[in-house]
């Protein structure tokens, strides 16, 4: 009895233990299941965290471009005039680098985009945009509001980025005109589902450029800006217009005077040896009306098998401050015609005439300026372009793009530009 | 009227012709044609790729994804010949296109879509309306139970922003509005096939080709008519609401080999082999 009782409880005693032993593995294997979960829990919010500050990197769009030159000028003569100031040097023979540019986009989503851009060229750095964009889809129109430092929205070569354009500089008549190319305001854009584009701004008025205004302007009043875009495809067309009063700055009375010279030596004021200067009124500053009209046209032709041929043009019409001018205001006209052909995805060409002429006054003759520029390109890879342009400008006679003026000086100008982009 | 010298007309002349020289032995070297884009049309232009180099030896043809958006930006910036999108070109690109390149480019319908959402085999729900994607997508609706299923959370998948199959379901689904953040992108469609068909309470979207171990949902314009899957006669009848052209773009009007390229995939032979791949042929 006694061993059967025994062998009873040793059975017991086995089978308990057996379980004990078949417990402990699987205990140790949940554990270690709920330990992996719980790492992998962990693992998941920190992605989850990695992926929003990725989505937060992702708004940012960063762009840069870079133009190296070598500018070689008919003019140029050693040495400097004035000191070391570069605008009376005559010598344009130079290594530079003629922009240097990187722009920042932030887009969080569709409705709202901020944008700051720098340039660093020759020996400065600058601002050039600074501005905080706002808009609407309304049934497929869009609105947008910008604000801040950005281009002035006039025109078609004002906004063409300077990184794609086929040379060197802008037409003569914009960089007179829209010196900078930018200003401080307002602008509301209105795109329409198809074709058609309306713009209408606020602007300080002297651009981000100007030596006398930097900053502030000196009138009250604002300038307005509005333009209208028409894009068929092939075809694009644009008309701009410009209203300011422009600051004709006065000056002081001057009184008369008399001066002696001494002509023969003898001590004695003879006749003919003095000169009288009359005195002359105070002139006040005022204020004149300036415009601007524009219109440009774009024409894209898909007809040579070597790749697609671009043909531009722009009229610009304006009334602006002139200091040479009757009543301190001049009619002023510029133009040009550019044709760009794509010569398969490695080369490209250009040819442009562009026309300035600061007064059209009949008594203001032979003032204006025709200039034939001619660029080729060779695409290195996706980022670097290498330019060659050459520029003739002629002073014109009797303001016909026929004709030379026989006091043009011999200025034409090479130019070999390395540019990288992205 | 002074005349250049004869040094530098001699110069200008080189300039201008010893790179068309260059050009012309670049171009007739002979070179592979890329064509590059759209993760939806991959597997397609891979298929017309094969086909087309097996009738004509010694042309090459390279295929890559990559999306719609980076497909475009290589048309652009000319480091491919052909693009393929599964939406249609933007404005900005066709301005970008006209700086570059003088052109407006040139877009080929090459065959059609049908948008597809999948839904996980086991999944209950059957139909949702396009309002109900939306507001899925949007963030709006977050558990099946608001749709008569389980009291389970929507594990909602979806495309990089690069993705032209992102920007027309943003567009013609989401009417604008940001996916949801909690959306988890993935590259491709096949990706998301693969999420969904392992992820019960998942819910993607893609071309409709690539359907492989997942359910097509239903999609319904408004919830007073059925719900249509994207089959063929669905996608030609205009019933199932969410279908798209399948483009190629290129630069400039197609000539040489790119143009008998193009004849070959829009033929009955290019057509077919649309069929084969899961798409629709273009008319």
């Amino acid at each position: 009895m006694k061993t059967k009782f025994f062998v009873i409880l040793i059975l017991f005693v086995g089978l308990s233990l057996n379980q004990s032993w078949a417990q402990v593995p699987e205990d140790s294997v949940k554990i270690a299941l709920q330990e992996m979960k719980d790492r992998l829990d962990g693992i998941s919010e920190n992605m989850a965290t990695m992926n929003s500050d990725v989505a937060i990197l992702k708004w940012v769009k960063i762009s840069v471009y870079i133009q190296a030159r070598y500018e070689y000028t008919d003019s140029s003569q050693n040495g400097v005039a004035g000191g070391y100031d570069a605008t009376k040097n005559l010598n344009a023979n130079n290594f530079y680098i003629r922009r240097g540019r990187i722009k920042f986009t932030v887009q969080p989503g569709t409705t709202s985009k901020y944008v700051i851009y720098f340039d660093a060229s020759k020996n400065s750095v600058s601002l050039k945009e600074a501005y905080v964009e706002l808009s609407k889809n309304i049934q497929k129109h869009t609105l947008a509001l910008t604000f801040g430092q950005f281009n002035w929205p006039f025109g078609y070569e004002i906004e063409y980025s300077s990184s794609k354009r086929d040379f060197p500089e802008r037409s003569l008549a914009e960089n007179k005109l829209f010196k900078g190319e930018r200003d401080r305001g307002a602008n509301l854009t209105w795109t329409l589902p198809k074709y058609l584009q309306f713009n209408v701004g606020l602007f300080q008025g002297y651009g981000i450029e100007d030596k006398n205004f930097t900053w502030f302007d000196p009138t009250k009043a604002k300038d307005v800006i509005a333009r209208t875009k028409l894009k068929l495809g092939m075809v694009d067309f644009g008309l701009s217009g410009y209203w300011v009063k422009t600051y004709i700055p006065g000056s002081a009375a001057v009184a008369g005077v008399t001066t002696w010279y001494d002509a023969n030596g003898n001590g004695v004021i003879d006749p003919g040896e003095y000169k009288t200067t009359g005195p002359k009124a105070a002139i006040p500053a005022v204020e004149k009306d300036k415009k601007r009209f524009g219109a440009d046209a774009q024409v894209y032709l898909d007809f040579l098998p070597i790749g697609g041929t671009g043909i531009r043009g722009e009229l610009y019409l304006a009334k602006d401050y002139n200091d040479k001018a009757k009543d301190s205001l001049a009619n002023e006209t510029g133009w040009y015609i550019w044709l760009s052909q794509n010569i398969f995805t490695k080369f490209g060409a250009a040819v442009r005439y562009d026309y300035w002429d600061p007064n059209t006054d009949e008594n203001a003759k032979n003032d204006a300026t025709g200039t034939l520029s001619l660029a080729f390109h060779y695409f290195w890879d996706s980022y670097v372009r290498v330019t060659a342009a050459y520029d003739i400008p002629h002073r014109l006679k009797g303001n016909s793009i026929f004709s030379k003026h026989e006091d043009d000086i011999k200025d034409n100008r090479f130019t070999l530009q390395f540019q990288f982009m992205f | 009227m002074k005349k250049l010298s004869g040094n530098k007309i001699g110069l200008m002349a080189l300039i201008v012709l010893a790179p068309l020289f260059a050009a012309y032995f670049t171009v007739f070297a002979g070179k592979a044609i890329t064509i590059k884009g759209s993760d939806t049309m991959v597997i397609l232009g891979q298929r017309w790729a094969e086909i087309y180099m097996n009738q004509n030896p010694g042309v090459i043809i390279q295929v890559t994804g990559g999306g719609s958006g980076v497909g475009i930006a290589a048309l652009i910036n000319g480091s491919t010949e052909i693009c393929e999108a599964s939406r249609p070109i933007k404005s900005s690109e066709i301005e970008k296109l006209k700086e570059r390149f003088n052109t407006t480019g040139v877009e080929i319908p090459v065959a059609r879509d049908g948008l597809a959402v999948y839904l996980n085999d086991q999944s209950k729900v059957v139909e949702l309306t396009l309002e109900q994607l939306k507001d899925i997508y949007t963030g709006k609706i977050t558990n099946w139970k608001e749709l008569g299923w389980e009291d389970a959370k929507i594990v909602l998948y979806g495309r990089e922003n690069s993705s032209g199959t992102y920007v027309y379901f943003k567009e013609n689904v989401l009417k604008g509005a940001d996916f949801a953040a909690q959306t988890q992108t993935l590259p491709g469609t096949g990706a998301i096939v693969n999420a969904v068909a392992k992820d019960k309470y998942g819910i993607g979207y893609g071309g409709a080709a690539y359907a492989k171990g997942v359910k097509y949902c239903k999609v319904k314009k408004d919830p007073q008519v059925p719900g249509y899957e994207p089959t063929l006669e669905n996608v030609k009848s205009g019933k199932y609401p969410i279908s798209r052209y399948l483009y190629w773009y290129l630069r400039n009007k197609p000539t040489g080999e790119i143009k008998k390229l193009v004849d070959f995939v829009l033929s009955e032979q290019g057509q077919e082999i649309v069929n084969k791949v899961g798409y629709f042929p273009v008319k």
